[in-house]
């Protein structure tokens, strides 16, 4: 027999752990955004993302977007610390142990409330080794010069590829195949092994479609 | 706070409040003890409520895990504190923002939304014997709302069937 009290012996009923409005707390006066935990979140202005473009595009020229990458992943791992901690300590329950889908339903709720945009999941390839992820509103995307004739989210590949690297415990790399920026419905990422994507980084510089990639990687 | 009262408070330096807007504050207020008075009721009766519900649930779902009743009854009384909450505020999209979507997305996830329709339909037909008629007014449109969640068919969702343990 179901006891209600024992469901409620914990101190709350897990819900919408992301929801921006109790998500995001702050101090106006003292100019403070912090998280419902107390931590501490950096809002950037799009000014400022498209300095970093600018900047990087003239100290750096064609490696900006391997710059951005690399960023993305030392962002990426601590990203995937926060996120870990938090979504441990409210659901109660190890990462590992939640099922792809819950799991999946926090990270686009935390992805969209930190304001990167709207994330899809797509387990098509899972079995050939490959997750497909699809964002909508990146705002790197959005703020790329209209020159920039590379894909613009290097620095959410970068996160993307460090956060399921600390995931799985494997070290995975994530490549990305559509942009917005370069017209495109949406940003497309496929997650796999740094060796398998590596494999296919000319067709990626020829700009071929997702599907010819796709189809190359599973041949 | 009711969104529309929110608003009001910031227009203090343009001219004094209209006379519908301030009727408007007036029943708000005067419907607050009301308000207060039903959340208390809601609060202080949630067990008590929700076992006979919780019984009810295992016998119409003998077939069905535990845990996943568990889980809706969770939810259930998830979706009660946030009706309860925003029916204190007056505000819907206090449920909208903060519960629904999620809540909706969640059943679509575990594929409950016939335990959790059976649920709500259970914890109406409690509230609505268990509380006067004018509290119950008060609180529907806040459980039609939820209601609504249910309308819409999930789809069958098969990443539900895949672990994170179980990546690459």
């Amino acid at each position: 027999m179901i006891s209600v009290a024992d469901l409620l012996v914990q101190p709350r009923i897990p819900g919408h752990y992301y929801s921006s409005q109790s998500y995001v707390q702050g101090d106006l006066e003292m100019g403070l955004l912090e998280n419902r935990r107390g931590d501490r979140l950096l809002a950037i202005p799009s000014p400022l993302i498209e300095a970093i473009y600018s900047g990087l595009l003239k100290e750096t020229g064609q490696a900006t977007g391997l710059v951005l990458f690399n960023c993305g992943r030392w962002w990426g791992k601590n990203f995937y610390t926060r996120f870990r901690d938090e979504v441990t300590d409210y659901y109660e329950k190890p990462l590992v142990d939640m099922s792809m889908a819950e799991f999946l339903h926090c990270l686009k709720d935390c992805w969209a409330t930190y304001g990167w945009g709207m994330m899809e999941f797509d387990q098509t390839h899972h079995q050939r080794g490959f997750i497909i992820l699809r964002t909508t509103h990146s705002a790197f995307a959005n703020s790329a010069p209209s020159d920039y004739e590379a894909t613009a989210c290097s620095l959410e590949a970068g996160v993307l590829s460090a956060f399921f690297s600390q995931l799985v415990g494997r070290d995975l790399h994530t490549v990305q195949t559509t942009c917005e920026s370069l017209g495109g419905s949406c940003n497309t990422f496929i997650v796999g092994t740094r060796k398998r994507l590596e494999a296919i980084e000319p067709m990626l510089e020829k700009r071929e479609s997702h599907d010819a990639i796709m189809t190359a990687l599973c041949a | 706070m009711k969104p529309v009262i929110e608003t009001l408070f910031h227009e203090a330096e343009s001219r004094y409040l209209k006379p519908e807007a301030t009727a408007e504050v007036s029943q708000y207020m005067t419907s607050l003890k009301e308000r207060t008075g039903l959340y208390r009721t809601l609060r202080d009766q949630e067990i008590a409520w929700m076992q006979p519900i919780a019984d009810e649930l295992e016998q119409a779902f003998p077939a069905e895990q535990v845990t996943r009743l568990e889980n809706s009854l969770r939810h259930a009384m998830l979706s009660l504190r946030h009706c309860a909450m925003a029916m204190l505020m007056d505000d819907p999209t206090y449920l909208d923002l903060r519960f629904l979507g999620w809540f909706k997305e969640s059943m679509e996830i575990h594929g409950t939304l016939e335990i959790d329709s059976h649920l709500h339909t259970a914890i109406r037909r409690q509230l609505s014997t268990s509380l006067n008629t004018q509290q119950f007014r008060i609180l529907t449109p806040f459980l039609d709302r939820v209601k609504a969640q249910f309308e819409v068919q999930a789809e069958v969702n098969d990443e539900a069937l895949l672990t994170v343990a179980g990546l690459f």
